[in-house]
């Protein structure tokens, strides 16, 4: 059974024998590599795009895949860098993060409809502060942000994912918050 | 309820970075404990832990509202493209890897193979051409064993009457190579020819002899050194001699003489 599999042993299946053991792969992570994307991204249609194009890429480099990390860091590595190149293009495209803010937020926002009128319009400022404050932040930092609280992954696995130590892992989310709180005070929220 | 929060400085508490493990639920329950008893003491990580728990709830709060309604996107693979070329894929990409990695040994070892193969070609063309030419080199053995034997020559030292009785068998099956001067048979099937049974040991002697003729078998292209050693020998017109091993034309002569005998005897 596929689903009894580690990971590097679908890899392995798919490189030699059954291409189609990659579908287990994909099944597994396309929901986390999805919200990765979107918390990087903050764009629903570009982080579909960019789930779409890291699992191609991953089929199509699976012999490339030396087995000295995990699928799961082979996976997130190719998701961020597309991540990256995307927001690289938008920039060139000359879409500004303001416009970017004010079409997503158009979009996208639906509060609850038990809400009162004033509580929808602070909540949705607030969600707009927040994407804002978290699109502010370095690559680096936003992903371990994305990946603790889209992909609700533990400092152990985030870790294990990135390859770098569990205190470098803590001290990022730290400083992350840390940069978030700092932005969002620049337009204090009193509510008496 | 959010605060306005006007605690900038930065906690220098060796617990700062367990700040982030409390806040996501992620110390032991003796850790946890140890944590609550230092908040209680430390203002600056009460403040840290505050704040970073108000933040962690907007952010959950936005991702709620924001992606947990998305639909999980319907990734294809080009499994169908895969299929054509994976099976080459796998070959080319080892074939690529061995290139990338080492093409000097690779391509040594192929150019080895190729000189190997290329040599023994033309060595073994050589030695026919070699034999052909008369340099004395043994030429390689039919594969239907079977000798080109100069019979006509033969009649000088064998009794024409068992030319003509066919009792002999050897000559007999020459005959028809007198006319296509071809073939001759193995001592078993001279044997069940005509009956008549030839010494094991002479037979072989018999085949021995025609092989040594074979050795001296007539191409009309080949010239024939006379020398005294071999005066004795029948002459078999253009055939070379083997100038180089007169113990072999010694050995010749005998087996020739005792085929003769025998022929008598019979």
């Amino acid at each position: 059974m596929l689903k009894d599999l580690t990971d590097e042993q679908l890899v392995e299946l798919a490189v030699s024998e059954n291409a189609e053991a990659f579908g287990e792969i994909v099944n597994r992570w396309e929901r986390k590599i999805f919200a990765l994307c979107y918390g990087m991204l903050s764009r629903e249609d570009e982080a579909r795009d960019a789930a779409q194009e890291t699992f191609i890429s991953a089929f199509k480099n699976l012999s490339g895949f030396r087995g000295d990390a995990k699928v799961s860091s082979w996976l997130h590595r190719i998701a961020v860098n597309q991540c990256l190149t995307k927001k690289r293009r938008s920039k060139t495209r000359s879409e500004t993060f303001l416009d970017e803010e004010k079409n997503e937020e158009d979009k996208y926002f639906v509060a609850p409809a038990n809400q009162s009128p004033a509580k929808q319009f602070e909540q949705g400022e607030k969600s707009k502060r927040v994407r804002q404050a978290l699109n502010s932040l370095p690559p680096e930092l936003r992903q371990v942000i994305v990946m603790k609280e889209f992909e609700e992954m533990t400092f152990q696995e985030i870790s294990d994912t990135l390859n770098i130590p569990l205190s470098t892992v803590k001290s990022r989310v730290y400083t992350a918050l840390k940069q978030m709180r700092m932005k969002l005070e620049r337009i204090p929220l009193e509510i008496v | 309820m959010l605060v306005n929060s006007n605690n900038d400085h930065q906690p220098n508490c060796e617990f700062a970075e367990e700040t982030v493990s409390y806040l996501y639920g992620e110390l032991s329950e003796p850790q946890k404990a140890e944590f609550r008893t230092h908040l209680e003491n430390c203002s600056a990580c009460a403040g840290e832990v505050q704040n970073f728990a108000s933040l962690q709830s907007s952010i959950r709060k936005w991702k709620a509202e924001e992606f947990d309604r998305l639909s999980t996107p319907a990734i294809e693979i080009p499994y169908h493209t895969a299929e054509k070329t994976f099976g080459s894929f796998s070959w080319f990409d080892g074939l690529w890897n061995s290139f990338s990695r080492g093409f000097v040994p690779v391509g040594a070892l192929a150019a080895l193979v190729v000189g190997l193969v290329l040599g023994s070609f033309f060595l073994f063309s050589s030695a026919d051409n070699d034999y052909v030419a008369g340099t004395n080199k043994v030429p390689e053995v039919n594969k239907t064993n079977t000798v080109n034997v100069p019979v006509n020559n033969l009649k000088e030292n064998i009794p024409s009457n068992d030319l003509q009785t066919g009792e002999n068998d050897l000559v007999e099956k020459e005959k028809p190579r007198l006319a296509k001067s071809e073939e001759t048979k193995s001592p078993a099937a001279q044997n069940n020819s005509t009956g008549k049974k030839i010494n094991p040991v002479k037979a072989s002697a018999n085949s021995a002899a025609n092989r040594n003729q074979t050795e001296k078998a007539v191409t009309p292209e080949v010239k024939n050194p006379k020398t005294d050693k071999n005066k004795n020998l029948p002459v078999y017109g253009n055939v070379p001699r083997l100038n180089n091993l007169p113990e072999e034309a010694e050995d010749d002569d005998l087996r020739l003489a005792d085929l003769l005998d025998e022929i008598d005897a019979d």
